[in-house]
C-alpha cells in the first residue's frame, strides 16, 4: 500500500473544507505519522505515544478550544484522523474538553480543560459509564462520603485509560447521574490492558474499587443527569462517525487504484462487472455514509428538535455501512489482502470495531423507535 | 401571455407573496396527508382533463414555468423563485398530470428547450405549459430497452417529412398524451450510435396505434405503441439528422434528475419526519409495534428513506462545489433509491406478514400496502436499471476501465447480426 506522503495528491477535496483539511494533513506530513508509523506502534502494543500526541495537541488544528468550533468543523478533522488511522483518544479528548467547558468548576475550565487541549495532559471518555446506553449495561456506583464520593464498579473497553492522565465517567448514587473527572494515578483505580481484534488502539477495563473522590472532582452539579451529557452523547457519536468514514474512505481508494492496476486474463480486474458493480456500491455507501456525517453534525450544531434521531441514524447507518465497504473491499483486494504486511486489515480491524463503540446499528435503531415513542401495544389492541 | 407580467427583478420574496395570495385565491388546500405508497396510478382520460384545466390556471396566474425563458411562456425567474412557489404551493392541490405530467416538464421540455429549432420551441413550449400538450417518452423498443442505442424502431426520409415504421414499449400515461418523444434510427449503415435521430410523434397522427399494457399490479399505465408508415413534417425533429445519441445524453440526465426529486430542490435537507408511517401503521394492525426485529425494521427504513435524501442533498453540494465527475454523479441517487425502495418493500412485507397478503374486500389500505411490493421495483428498472447506473458510475465517476465492447467499428446491421450468432467473442 502506497505511503502517504501528500495525502491530498489524487483526491478532489471540497473546496470550503481546504481551510480545514489542509493544515490537519499538513501536520500529518511534516510529523511523519504515517501509516508505516501507525503499524509500528501498533506491532508494538499501541500504547499511545504521548510526545506525539503532545505535538497533535499543540499544532491547535486538532482539538477545539472552550467547546467554541462547529461540530460540522470538527467532524472534518475527524474524518481525516480516521482516514490516517490516528491512534488516541481523539474523539475523548473532544469529548472532555466540551464537558469541562461546559459543566466543570473553574478550575477545569481554566487548567485542565487548556491542558488537554494543548496536549500538555491527557484524558479520555469512559462513554460505558452513562447509565442506559449503548447497552453496555455498566454501572458505576458513587456513595457519599465525608471527603467526597467512594466509587466502585467496572467499565469495559476504555480508550487509552493505561496511557492518559484523568478519566471522564458518570456514576450512579441514590440521588441520580453525576460525572466526575479522575486522575488515572487514585488508590483503587485499577486498569487492565485487554487485547483486542482492533490492534491499533489500546482498550482497558477500568476497575474502582473504594475510589475516594473530592467533591471537586464532580464535572457539573451532583445528579446532572444523562441529559446533562446529552451534547457530549452527541459529540461523540458525530465525531466517531466521521472517523469511520475517513477510514473507509482510505480503504476505497486503496481498492478503486487496484481495481484499475491489477489485471487479470488480459484485462484490469476492475473491468470485470462484478468488481465494477461491487465497488460502485461500496462508493454509493460511502458517500451516503458522508451525506449522513454531514446531516447530524448540521443537526447538533443547529441544535434541531430531532438532532438527537439523525445522530442515531447516522451512526446506525455508517457501522452497517463501514463493515460492508470493509468487505467489499476485503473481496475485491483478493490474496493481497490477507498478508499481514498489506495494511488493510488495520483498517478492517478498525472499522469493525467502530461499528460497536458508542452504539451497535441494532441499539440506535432501537433508540430511533423510542424517540419516536414507539411503544408496544397493550395486547388485546390490534385489529 | 400571463395575467400580471411580473417585472425581472421581482424578489423571491415578494414574489413568494404573490403567489400565496393567488394559492389562496384560486386552489384548493390539501386536506389528505400524500399517502408515501405508490398504489394503483392509472388515471382516466376525463379525470386528466380536468387536470389539465387546472393546469391552464396556474399557467394563467404565472406560476407555470417559472424559470423558463420568457419568450416561450415562462417567467425567466430563478430557481429560488420556483422553490418559493412550491414550497407555498405544497399545501394545495396543484394539477396532477400523472407520470406524463411529470416527464413532459422535467424532461420533454428541458429537452427540447436545449436542443430543439426555434420554430419547435415556439409551436411546443407554450402548449405545455398550458397544459395543452402532454407527452409520452417513446424510447424503449421491444427488443432495446437498456441498450437504448439499439433501437429498431426506424425513420426514412422522403422529402421533407419522414415515414415511421415499428413499435416502442413500456411508454408510461401514453394513452393520454398528445406527443411521444421518439427515438428513431435514420441509418442502418452507420456505427449504431451515429445512426439515431429524435422526433416528436403526435399520437392521433394516422398510423399511430396506443396500447395500454396491463401491468404486474393489474393496473394499464404504460403502453404499446405500433406505428406503420407514419408522416413526420422534418419540422417536429429534434437535434441533427443521426446527431441523436448527443440528444439522449441530455434525455437520460434529465430522467435521472427527475427521479431522484430534482438536484436543487434538496439543498436544503428537511428532517426525517414521522417514522416510517405505512410500516408504523401497519405493525399497529398486526400488534407487533413492541416486537423488536418489527422495530428494527422500522427504523431501518425511516433511516433509509432519510439517507437517500441526506444523499442527495450532499450530491447537490458537490455539484455546485465542482466536482470532477460533473453531473454524472446523480446516478447514485438514481441508484440509491433503486437499491432502497426493494429493500424496503422487503422489509415491509415482513412487517405487514399475513395481513400484507390477505385481507377483507374493499380494505384499501391493505391493497395499497400489497402494491406497493409490487411497485418497488420500478425504480430500479425504469429510466435506466440499477446495472446501467452502476456501469455509469463504474466508468465516468470512478474512472474504472471500460468493459470490452463488441459493437465498435461496425455498422448497425452487422451488431444485429453478431448479436444473434453470438460465440462468445468475435
Ligand atoms: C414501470 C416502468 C415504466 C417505464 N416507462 C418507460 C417510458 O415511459 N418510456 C420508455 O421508453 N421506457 C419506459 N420503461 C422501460 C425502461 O426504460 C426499460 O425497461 C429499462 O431501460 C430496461 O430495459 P429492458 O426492459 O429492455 O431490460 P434489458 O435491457 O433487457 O435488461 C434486462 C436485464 O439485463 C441487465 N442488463 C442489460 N444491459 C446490461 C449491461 N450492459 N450490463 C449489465 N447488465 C445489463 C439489466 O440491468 C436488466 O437487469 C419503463 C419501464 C417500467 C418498468
Amino acid at each position: 500500500m502506497a505511503d502517504d506522503a501528500s495525502r491530498a495528491a489524487g483526491r478532489w477535496i471540497e473546496p470550503d473544507r481546504r481551510p480545514i483539511t489542509d493544515p490537519v494533513l499538513g501536520f500529518f506530513d511534516e510529523s511523519g505519522w504515517s501509516l508505516t508509523e501507525v503499524r509500528a506502534l501498533a506491532e508494538a502494543g499501541a500504547v499511545l505515544d504521548r510526545p506525539r500526541w503532545s505535538e497533535l495537541g499543540a499544532s491547535g488544528h486538532f482539538l477545539p478550544a472552550g467547546g467554541e468550533q462547529s461540530l460540522a468543523r470538527s467532524a472534518v478533522v475527524a474524518e481525516e484522523f480516521g482516514r490516517a488511522l490516528g491512534q488516541g483518544p481523539f474523539v475523548e479528548s473532544v469529548v472532555v474538553q466540551l464537558a469541562l467547558s461546559q459543566l466543570g468548576s473553574e478550575s477545569h475550565r481554566t487548567k485542565v480543560g487548556p491542558d488537554i487541549v494543548a496536549g500538555r495532559q491527557l484524558a479520555t471518555w469512559a462513554a460505558s459509564s452513562i447509565p442506559g446506553y449503548w447497552g453496555s449495561g455498566s454501572d458505576v456506583q458513587a456513595e457519599s462520603s465525608p471527603a467526597g464520593f467512594v466509587l466502585n464498579g467496572s467499565l469495559p473497553m476504555v480508550l487509552d485509560a493505561g496511557a492518559v492522565d484523568w478519566i471522564l465517567m458518570s456514576a450512579r448514587d441514590g440521588a441520580g447521574v453525576s460525572q466526575f473527572l479522575i486522575p488515572t494515578g487514585q488508590p483503587g483505580l485499577r486498569l487492565d490492558r485487554l487485547d483486542s481484534l482492533d490492534i491499533t488502539r489500546a482498550f482497558y477495563t477500568v476497575t474502582l474499587t473504594n475510589v475516594e473522590v473530592p467533591v471537586t472532582s464532580l464535572v457539573g452539579a451532583r445528579a446532572v443527569g444523562t441529559d446533562g451529557v446529552a451534547r457530549q452523547v452527541r459529540t461523540a457519536l458525530v465525531l466517531a462517525t466521521a472517523m469511520t468514514t475517513g477510514s473507509m474512505g482510505h480503504i476505497f481508494d486503496v481498492a478503486l487504484q487496484y481495481a484499475k492496476d491489477r489485471t487479470a486474463f488480459g484485462r484490469p480486474i476492475g473491468s470485470f462487472q462484478a468488481i465494477k458493480h461491487l465497488l460502485v456500491d461500496a462508493s454509493l455507501k460511502l458517500e451516503t455514509s458522508r451525506a449522513m456525517c454531514d446531516a447530524a453534525a448540521q443537526a447538533v450544531d443547529e441544535e434541531t428538535p430531532d438532532a438527537d434521531e439523525i445522530v442515531s441514524m447516522a451512526k446506525a447507518y455508517v457501522a452497517d455501512a463501514g463493515v460492508d465497504v470493509a468487505h467489499a473491499v476485503w473481496q475485491s483486494l483478493g490474496g493481497i489482502s490477507y498478508m499481514w504486511e498489506n495494511d488493510f486489515h488495520l483498517f478492517l480491524r478498525r472499522i469493525t470495531t467502530d461499528a460497536a463503540l458508542f452504539g451497535t446499528a441494532q441499539w440506535h435503531n432501537e433508540r430511533i423507535c423510542e424517540l419516536h415513542s414507539l411503544a408496544a401495544q397493550p395486547t388485546g389492541e390490534q385489529s | 401571455m400571463t395575467e400580471t407580467a411580473a417585472p425581472a427583478s421581482i424578489s423571491v420574496e415578494q414574489f413568494r407573496a404573490q403567489a400565496r395570495a393567488w394559492l389562496e385565491a384560486n386552489l384548493e388546500r390539501r386536506t389528505d396527508a400524500l399517502k408515501r405508497t405508490r398504489g394503483l396510478v392509472h388515471r382516466t382520460v376525463e379525470d386528466i382533463a380536468e387536470q389539465r384545466a387546472l393546469q391552464a390556471l396556474v399557467h394563467r396566474g404565472g406560476y407555470a414555468g417559472i424559470t423558463w425563458p420568457v419568450e416561450y411562456g415562462g417567467r425567466g425567474l430563478t430557481r429560488a423563485h420556483e422553490l418559493a412557489y412550491l414550497d407555498e404551493a405544497k399545501d394545495f392541490i396543484t394539477p396532477d398530470l400523472g407520470i406524463a405530467g411529470v416527464v413532459t416538464l422535467a424532461v420533454i421540455a428541458q429537452t427540447a428547450l436545449r436542443h430543439a429549432s426555434e420554430d419547435f420551441k415556439q409551436r411546443h413550449l407554450g402548449p405545455i405549459l398550458a397544459g395543452e400538450e402532454l407527452w409520452a417518452e417513446f424510447l424503449s423498443d421491444p427488443s432495446a430497452g437498456s441498450d437504448l442505442a439499439g433501437v429498431t424502431t426506424t425513420a426514412v426520409r422522403e422529402g421533407d417529412h419522414w415515414v415511421l415504421n415499428g413499435s416502442k414499449v413500456w411508454s408510461s400515461g401514453a394513452y393520454y398524451a398528445d406527443f411521444g418523444l421518439c427515438l428513431a434510427r435514420t441509418d442502418w449503415d452507420v456505427p449504431k450510435h451515429k445512426g439515431l435521430t429524435w422526433f416528436a410523434v403526435g399520437t392521433a397522427l394516422p398510423g399511430v396505434t396506443v396500447e395500454p399494457l396491463t401491468e404486474i399490479t393489474g393496473d394499464a399505465e404504460f403502453c404499446r405503441e405500433e406505428f406503420h408508415d407514419v408522416v413526420i413534417a422534418d419540422s417536429e425533429r429534434i437535434g441533427g439528422v443521426g446527431e441523436g445519441w448527443a440528444v439522449a445524453q441530455s434525455v437520460l440526465q434529465y430522467e435521472r434528475e427527475a427521479s431522484s426529486g430534482g438536484l436543487t430542490s434538496v439543498l436544503t435537507l428537511t428532517g426525517p419526519g414521522p417514522l416510517a408511517p405505512d410500516l408504523v401503521e401497519m405493525a399497529r394492525r398486526t400488534g407487533r409495534t413492541g416486537d423488536p426485529h418489527t422495530r428494527q425494521l422500522i427504523a431501518t427504513s425511516h433511516t433509509g428513506d432519510f439517507a437517500v435524501r441526506a444523499l442527495g442533498a450532499r450530491l447537490a453540494r458537490l455539484m455546485l462545489a465542482g466536482h470532477p465527475a460533473g453531473p454524472a454523479i446523480i446516478s447514485y441517487s438514481k441508484l440509491a433509491v433503486g437499491l432502497m425502495e426493494p429493500e424496503r418493500a422487503k422489509k415491509a412485507m415482513h412487517v405487514g406478514g399475513a395481513a400484507a397478503l390477505a385481507w377483507e374486500p374493499g380494505d384499501r389500505d391493505a391493497l395499497t400496502f400489497s402494491l406497493g411490493y409490487l411497485n418497488s421495483r420500478v425504480t430500479a428498472i425504469a429510466g435506466g436499471t440499477n446495472e446501467i447506473q452502476r456501469n455509469a458510475l463504474g466508468e465516468r465517476v470512478l474512472g474504472l476501465p471500460r468493459e470490452p465492447s463488441f459493437d465498435r467499428g461496425k455498422t448497425f446491421r452487422q451488431v444485429q447480426d453478431a448479436g444473434q450468432n453470438w460465440a462468445g467473442d468475435s
